[in-house]
């Protein structure tokens, strides 16, 4: 089956006075219809760079190389012209702050009803109507009186809700959400947890869910994508990777996820050091300096992704954890 | 029983016709951890500012080692706020971009301890680095150099070098990445032991919260709701926010669904100033009743307190 989105050895670098970031090296992932991917690292990982890439939002100076198929087609680099028939319908996205991705002075239903006057030259008028049926969907309460409101007069949650909203006008193939209640109180976060879980039950599309923390991600992906230092180091089943993580990085990301049973520890769990400068020159693996498996090996030869001996799982370490 | 180090009174902290706060009443003893949780808009910055005076109080009284910070002039305020630290949310965005880490540093011992000689200030600045986790040589470097935990470990560098009695702490690892947030966790907990700061740490992330704290506050719409110690707030919360709260924290398995919409989503309008209890609209407990007056902090347990009508229906089902 042809998947949803497919990046391939995709690499994004910004040149710069002081020498050149790699963003991202040589990713490959993909998701399918109807499955939601987690895609988890620290900030500066790359995590946002790759989807960014994919829908022509990089900065100018950015140079990529690789491929990003949607449904088939090269996107990578497509005139902006060709990609507006994609981005905003099939291939969408939302992000962190839903206060900075609103338009403050229009209100709510305007900002809805361009989506499918742009993208699907529908009247003003059926596309208020379609506005409104959107809001239900997302469970926003009483969706009438939200249409003629501006973005400042609604909560957080609230907003985020109609950005949800927006990006499913259209029947997307694929929504990307970026840290989509990373700005949002916990209880709130459970809501939309709890709204992307029901929307996914509810079509087919794609979700790609990218967070740096792990129980986010946990409760609704089928499969998580771990990144550091640009570069995927494990991909597996979600449930697998939780229990039986083989990267030492992903076991260590997954001790930092707090637990509010059990008893209170003496030191909260962290990683000690810092993740990997940008702009470094790759040499070895670029967890080593953090990890405590790593030996001399690993600050010289850097581990490939291979399949683990579980299904479907990859990792890219010389010592997983299983060995 | 010691004396208390910040004793808060029936605090009213009001923006035009928006009450912020409403009768917050508590006190922290010195050494000790408080934590602070609410949602964003609860009121827990506004609590902090208050207590530093950065914001004008409306009503109530706040006592700072017995003193009444409220009817203090500048001159006795200024002494008082070397004993008063604050750290904040962003890090980088509270150093200033202009100043090397020695400048920052070196401020607030020029201020306070004009007599110090360049030389004793430079090995004061050397010593707090250390004790904060960097080395001697990011002194002469500048914000932009760093990374978020670093920025906040300079952060709290600067809050410490007049070793207050008092570190109000404002979200420090909320904008840190999951993985680091433990390292400054860790960090103002040794500084907590080895200098014996008393801390008012405010955060929205409850693991961070029940790490640190002795005891915990929540607040909810700008009043407080629940007040206990923290074992007995996170093993047996009394009020129906804090259970809310406590159930919607995702774990390593993720969130099962159904537990969490133990609580409605937050309402399209607040009642203004409602008579009532202010969590109601949310409430899985809520009745009419609640609607009629304001609940009252009652003790549910030995030093554990909840404002809520209905407690008893919570704890004991």
């Amino acid at each position: 089956m042809t998947p949803s989105l497919a990046v391939e050895k995709l690499n994004v670098q910004f040149p710069q006075r002081t020498g050149t970031i790699f963003a991202v090296r040589e990713a490959s992932l993909s998701v399918q219809a109807a499955e939601c991917v987690g895609i988890v690292g620290e900030s500066g990982s790359g995590k946002t760079q790759i989807f960014m890439a994919a829908m022509g939002l990089l900065a100018a100076a950015a140079r990529t190389d690789g491929s990003v198929r949607f449904e088939g087609r090269e996107i990578l680099g497509s005139p902006p012209a060709e990609l507006n028939r994609i981005r905003g319908s099939k291939l969408t996205m939302v992000f962190q702050d839903p206060m900075t991705s609103l338009t403050p002075h229009l209100r709510i239903g305007i900002q809805l009803a361009e989506v499918l006057v742009s993208h699907s030259q529908m009247s003003w008028h059926d596309a208020e109507r379609a506005a409104l049926r959107i809001l239900e969907r997302v469970r926003v309460p009483e969706p009438k009186r939200r249409l003629r409101q501006y973005p400042h007069e609604l909560s957080g949650g609230m907003r985020q809700r109609v950005m949800i909203g927006m990006s499913l006008l259209c029947e997307p193939s694929v929504l990307i959400a970026d840290e989509p209640t990373t700005a949002l109180d916990v209880t709130v976060q459970a809501h939309i947890i709890d709204l992307f879980r029901v929307m996914r039950a509810e079509s087919r599309m794609a979700i790609v869910l990218i967070s740096h923390d792990l129980g986010v991600v946990a409760g609704l992906a089928d499969r998580i994508i771990v990144m550091y230092g640009g570069r995927v180091v494990e991909s597996g089943c979600a449930r697998h990777l939780l229990q039986r993580a083989e990267h030492p990085y992903t076991a260590e990301l997954l001790k930092c996820v707090p637990d509010l049973k059990g008893p209170r520890l003496d030191r909260m769990p962290s990683l000690a050091g810092q993740a990997p400068s940008p702009s470094s020159i790759e040499r070895g693996c670029a967890f080593a300096p953090r990890c405590p498996r790593a030996d001399a090996r690993c600050r010289v030869e850097r581990p490939l992704l291979r399949d683990s001996p579980a299904a479907a799982h990859q990792v890219a370490c010389h010592f997983p954890l299983s060995s | 029983m010691s004396e208390e180090l910040l004793k808060v009174e029936k605090l009213r902290v009001q923006f035009g016709a928006f009450t912020a706060l409403r009768d917050v009443t508590f006190d922290l003893m010195p050494g000790e951890t408080l934590g602070l949780v609410g949602e964003s808009g609860s009121g827990k910055s506004t609590l902090a500012r208050a207590i530093l005076r950065l914001i004008p109080i409306t009503a109530g009284q706040v006592f700072f080692q017995g003193e009444n910070l409220l009817s203090l002039r500048a001159a006795a305020l200024r002494r008082c706020r070397r004993d008063l630290q604050i750290v904040f949310q962003d890090p980088l965005a509270s150093l200033n971009p202009r100043m090397s880490v020695a400048d920052a540093l070196a401020e607030p011992l020029k201020i306070y301890e004009p007599a110090l000689s360049a030389r004793a200030r430079a090995s004061r600045i050397v010593e707090m680095l250390e004790r904060v986790g960097l080395t001697a040589d990011v002194a002469r470097r500048y914000p932009h150099e760093f990374s978020g935990g670093q920025c906040q470990r300079i952060g709290i560098a600067r809050a410490m070098m007049l070793r207050p009695k008092l570190l109000i702490c404002d979200e420090p690892v909320s904008s840190l990445d999951v993985s680091i947030q433990g390292q400054i966790v860790n960090l103002l907990a040794d500084l907590q032991r080895e200098l014996g700061t008393a801390m008012l740490f405010i955060s929205h992330n409850l693991a961070v919260v029940r790490h640190l704290s002795h005891r915990v506050l929540v607040i909810y719409r700008g009043r407080l709701v629940e007040l206990a110690g923290c074992d007995a707030l996170f093993a047996a919360p009394a009020h129906p926010y804090t259970r809310a709260l406590l159930a919607a924290v995702p774990n390593r398995t993720g969130t099962p669904p159904g537990q969490v919409l133990t609580v409605s989503e937050e309402p399209a309008v607040e009642p203004a100033n409602s008579e009532g209890c202010v969590f109601h609209a949310r409430c899985a407990y809520a009745r009419p009743s609640c609607l009629l007056a304001v609940p009252s902090l009652e003790e549910v347990a030995a030093q554990h307190f909840a404002a809520c009508h209905r407690w008893r229906e919570v704890v004991y089902p």
